[in-house]
Parts: structure tokens; sequence; C-alpha cells
């Protein structure tokens, strides 16, 4: 995987992971690396800061609950309706950019 | 794993606490709690599935932490969202810190002392679950300084990168290597600083402090290490600092935290200039120059509050009041403000006259706690320091019927 490619699209990998469902870090880290085949490995050092930025950004909101097998309470995040725009713009960008390279190097 | 190393060694819940430690350093109150409780609460929910797969305690631990990664780029990574922009937006990074300048001698080696980097509280080893509510000390000390204060009592400091050591008349009273190497010193220019919370350390096996390290008071603190009691006697002028009277920033926090603890603070000083920040990113990465270069450490202040003829010669005092933002943590759409205490401070002169640097360019004062909070942001405090921040001691008191401040930019 290349880290640059990697932590220049991480925000539209959580906003896209988080489409379908409220869920917290463990289970976004699980996710991404099922749903890739073990493609996208997220490591706290970058999940949580992004985590908190896109929070910040009123782009994901915020629920803290116990959880249920003990211990401290679980953050769970979920898109807002803002971050459901930014979701879909973001998402068109990177399909305009994947499309031109595409055309680049001649392929469709 | 690069950062991991020391990590894996150690009783479980030290090891726990150190890791989370590291990855909280430089966030306080309810942000350094919100960071530490969620990486606790998964890291353990991980170390449980673990468990489940047939590890051991130990080495779920071990593979959940190495999961995990580094500490130190969850603190970066968190800095960066938490701590630079609140900074920048206030154009206050001069007024983060407590550089002091220090040292006279009490005494020789007293043993190990608990740590306690609490205004009159302890912070015992950290174990506790306290640290949230007690903010560890950002102080960097310029080293050069602090290694010349210290022959002058006698002592000898050589710090490296690897190591720092106390002696006194060939007796060494500290000998230790930094658990985190690339947070101890920081560069700046050709001059180097002392990360003071690289000091606090802990020894796995018996989970002692290993540098008996106390940092304590509001004005003019006291460092204590080694038995040494090291007290402000002289100011420091540095490359970008300009220290008249040391204050702690994790005092400056908890005079906020008096003030309205509902409420998120932020404080900085131009007459009382705290000292330098350096960011906690490795001096040897590319983010550090180009952070240090993004970050303008003088005070930006549009305006001078002078009151004349209120304040007693010498005392320090703090103007307080309210600054409302607009919320992005909630719908922007809606415009919520956010509201901060902000305090400015500001020693009287010999004839009383007080000097603060605001924003604002006109203050109502009123006399009253109450109504300063509940006027949300039309009226501001002048409030006398009291030098000291604990829960026996008042911070401040009030001062009564302050006259109007005359402002000039």
């Amino acid at each position: 995987m290349d880290p640059n490619l990697f932590k220049g699209n991480l925000e539209l990998i959580l906003l896209s992971i988080l489409e379908e469902g409220e869920k917290y870090g463990l289970e976004i880290t699980k996710e991404a690396n099922v749903r890739t085949d073990g493609y996208f490995r997220l490591n706290v050092g970058s999940l949580y800061p992004t985590l908190h930025k896109l929070e910040r950004s009123g782009f994901l909101a915020v629920e803290t609950r116990p959880n249920p097998r003990g211990g401290a309470n679980l953050r769970y995040y979920q898109l807002t309706d803002e971050g459901g725009k930014v979701l879909e713009e973001r998402r068109k960008a990177f399909e305009t950019f994947d499309g031109a390279m595409r055309a680049l190097w001649g392929r469709s | 794993m690069r950062g991991l190393e020391g990590w894996r060694v150690g009783k479980l819940e030290t090891v726990l606490e150190r890791y989370l430690n590291s990855a909280c350093a430089g966030l306080y109150g309810l942000e350094r709690q919100t960071v530490r409780g969620e990486l606790e609460a998964n890291l353990l929910e991980r170390v449980r599935e673990f468990q489940v797969m047939g590890c051991s305690r130990a080495k779920a631990l071990e593979r959940a932490l190495e999961e995990f990664g580094s500490p130190g780029k969850v603190s970066r990574g968190m800095q960066e969202v938490y701590i630079l922009p609140n900074l920048l937006k206030s154009g206050a990074l001069a007024g983060m810190l407590a550089v002091g300048a220090y040292l006279a001698l009490a005494s020789s080696v007293a043993g190990v002392v608990p740590i306690s980097l609490c205004d009159g509280g302890q912070m015992g080893r950290v174990l506790g679950g306290n640290t949230a509510q007690c903010p560890s000390v950002m102080a960097f000390l310029k080293l050069e300084d602090i290694r010349a204060d210290f022959a002058k009592q006698g002592y000898t400091l050589t710090a490296d990168h690897r190591s720092f050591a106390l002696e006194r008349a060939g007796k060494t009273l500290l000998d230790f290597r930094w658990a985190n190497p690339q947070e101890a010193l920081s560069s700046l220019s050709k001059t180097r600083y002392l990360n003071l919370n690289s000091l606090i350390t802990f020894d796995n096996d018996t989970q002692e402090a290993q540098v008996p390290v106390r940092f304590d008071r509001l004005l003019n603190p006291t460092l204590e290490l080694a038995g040494a009691e090291l007290r402000p006697t002289s100011t420091y002028s540095g490359d970008s600092v300009d220290i008249t009277i040391p204050v702690a920033w994790r005092s400056a926090y908890f005079l906020h935290q008096a003030i309205d603890p509902q409420m998120q603070n932020y404080g900085y000083g131009n007459s009382i200039r705290y000292g330098l920040q350096l960011p906690h990113f490795d001096p040897l990465e590319k983010t550090s120059t180009q952070l240090l270069r993004k970050v303008d450490f003088s005070p930006q202040r549009s305006f001078t509050q002078t009151l004349e003829h209120v304040g007693t010669p010498g005392k320090v005092y703090a103007l307080a009041w309210i600054r409302k933002d607009l919320d992005l943590k909630r719908d922007p759409a809606k415009h919520l403000m956010n509201e901060f205490v902000e305090t400015a401070l500001a020693t009287a002169d010999a004839r009383g006259t007080l000097k603060f640097s605001t924003y604002q360019s006109r203050l109502e004062f009123t006399d009253s706690l109450e109504t300063f909070k509940q006027a949300r942001g039309k009226k501001a405090l002048l409030l006398e320091l009291t030098g000291r921040l604990d829960n026996a001691a008042p911070a401040f008191t009030v001062v009564q019927n302050p006259p109007p401040s005359s402002q000039s930019r």
C-alpha cells in the first residue's frame, strides 16, 4: 500500500466505512481490513486523530456508550448530514481523478 | 515496530498506563480524558479478543500494543487536532508554557520522593487515573541556562539524547536513560531545550519514580529534583522567549478551571510571557520545522488595557473575560457558539498600574464571579492571584470595584 495515497485518502476511507452505520474505533479498523482483504491496515496513530478531526469539523457525531463487555465507555462515530454531503463530494472528486488517470493510461 | 521498544516489558498495568500516558502527551483536561478513555477502551477490547484466541494476558497486551502502533504518533496526531489549531486561532502560542529560571539549592539527595505535578496535590505514581484532573507540566527548559544555574550550586548536569545525569562533589545523584529519547531534548536553532515531562518516568519493577521530581506553585514555581530544590532566581531570555515571571502552564489551566470549570479555557500573557513551546515533534522530522515556521511565537494582541493605581506593586493580576467562537464541533450551519474563558496576566508596577494585552476593545468590569459567568462575555473580571492553586487555598481574589480601563492599540 502506498502510504501517501493512503494518507491522502484517509478521511474518505473513514467516511466511507461509517456510511453504513455507526462504529467505534476498533470496529472501524476491522471493517477497513476485512472489506479490503487486508489492504488497509489502520493503526491508532492515523485512525484516532483523523476521527477526532472529522468530529471537530462536524462531519462525524459521537455517542459515548458503556461497553457491553465492561470496562471504559466506547465512543461510537456516525456520519452527520454534513459528513454525508462531504463524502459524496469527495467520492465524486476521487472518481473524476481516477477516471482522468485511467484516460491518461488509455484504460477504461 | 519503531517507538514501541520498552512497552513490551514490565508489569501489565504499568505498561498500559505508560502507553496511554505517552499517547496522550501534550493533551489536557477534557480532551486528554476523552482520548485516553477511548484508547483504553479500544485497547482493552482488543486485549480481550486476543485472550479469547488463547493468548495469555501479557501476550494479548503485547500483541494489542504492537497492532495499535507507536503512541507517539497518536500524541502528535492529536496535538495537531487539538493543540495547534487552538493556539493558532487564539494567536497565543507564546503564552502556553512555563519556563522558569531556577536554582537555589536545598539539600543533597533525599531519596526517591513521589512525583507531584499538581499544586498541592499528588499525582502519585500516575496509576491512579488522576492525570486528567492533573495535567502534566509542559515546560521546556533551556538546557544551557539550567546547566549554568546548577553549576553555580555545585552541581554538574549532563544531558544528551540518551541520558540525563546530575552529580555533586563526585557523587552521582541521578543517572538514567530517557524513556522517550526523541521527546526529551528538542532543538530550536542551536539552542537545546529539556522537556520537563521526560523526567517523569517509572521503574517497571518497583513502580517507583525513577527521578524524584516535583514542580509546584502558580507563580515562581519550585522545581525539586533529586533532593535539590530549584527556585527562580533570575529570568531567562532565549530565541523567542522573554520570561519575566515563571508561570506554569498547568497552573494557568487550573486558574481557568477555578474561574469556570464548565468552560473550555485558554490563557496567555503578554507582560508575562510564559516561555516557549516547542511542538512535541521529533526534531528530525520535517514536520517539526514546518510547524515551527507556521507558528508565530510573538503575542498578537490588538489592545492594551491599562488600569491605573489598582494593584499592589509586584503582585500578579489576571484579567479574565469570555470569548465566543463558532462551534465547529456541532452544526456549523446553526452558528452555535463555544465560550472560552481567556486570561491575560500582568504584574503591577511601582505605581500599581496594570497593563494587559487583549483582543477585546472594550471591557466592562464586574466584581462578582457569578455575574461574570451569567453575563456571558459582557463583563470582565480582575483577579489578584494568590500564587497557589490547590484545594486548600484560593487561587485568586476578585478585585472589588476596579476602575474602568483605558484601551489603546
